[in-house]
């Protein structure tokens, strides 16, 4: 199998897909798909549970490969 | 083992379910870069007939030399409409669920394997003769 990665950019472009089509916010779908409130409710299951799991990652690691997280760093004492 | 080994070994699964990928199986594995190989997804959809597929995501974790799914959903379609889902999501409490037929009815599962969802799946196609 042909070595492929995915990183927190390629995550972000997953969830614009999602954004785009379904017209909500990833952060707004999140919390709506954790209250199993009414505006996720005609979202099929299965693209909920996807949309979450990129977003949940997506979280996780955001702050690890972007510049933000360097610059906290550098500000921080040593 | 590292996450391309689980990726073969889940392909040779597929294969020999007779599930090939929509697209290729290639294109539906990656490793998270930076991982060391031990982290990485598996997303895309299994073709079951021309009415009837297998909508697979896994987030897989290598540890301890083996292979875990943190957390997988995996749902069968058939003529657009989902027929039942398995998930794994840590997020809820147990995290091993499932849902069943047109109004989503939640259920309690345990964890269950791939291979416990292609068995369910082509019995279920079987039964709604979705070939």
């Amino acid at each position: 199998m042909e070595k492929r990665y995915y990183d927190t950019r390629t995550l972000e472009r997953a969830l614009d897909v999602y954004e785009a089509h379904f017209g909500l916010r990833s952060s707004e779908f999140y919390e709506a798909h954790q209250a199993d409130d009414e505006r996720v409710a005609t979202i099929p299951r299965r693209h909920r549970q996807h949309w979450a799991s990129f977003y949940r990652e997506w979280e996780e690691f955001r702050g690890e490969d972007d510049f933000a997280g360097q610059v906290r760093r550098q500000l921080e004492p040593a | 083992m590292n996450v391309w080994d689980y990726f073969d070994q889940w392909q040779r699964q597929c294969e020999a379910n007779s599930l090939p990928s929509d697209s290729s199986y290639n294109d539906m594995c990656a490793a998270f870069a930076g991982s060391d190989e031990n982290m990485g997804r598996i997303f895309g959809r299994l073709v079951i007939s021309e009415r009837a597929y297998l909508s697979v995501s896994e987030r897989v974790v290598i540890g301890d030399g083996r292979a875990y799914r943190e957390e997988y959903s995996y749902y069968l379609i058939v003529d657009d409409e989902e027929v039942f889902g398995r998930d794994r999501d840590l997020t809820h409490v147990p995290p091993e669920h499932g849902h069943e037929g047109e109004g989503h009815e939640w259920i309690e599962t345990g964890p269950v394997s791939f291979q416990e969802v292609i068995d369910l799946a082509w019995e279920r196609v079987t039964e709604l003769d979705a070939f």
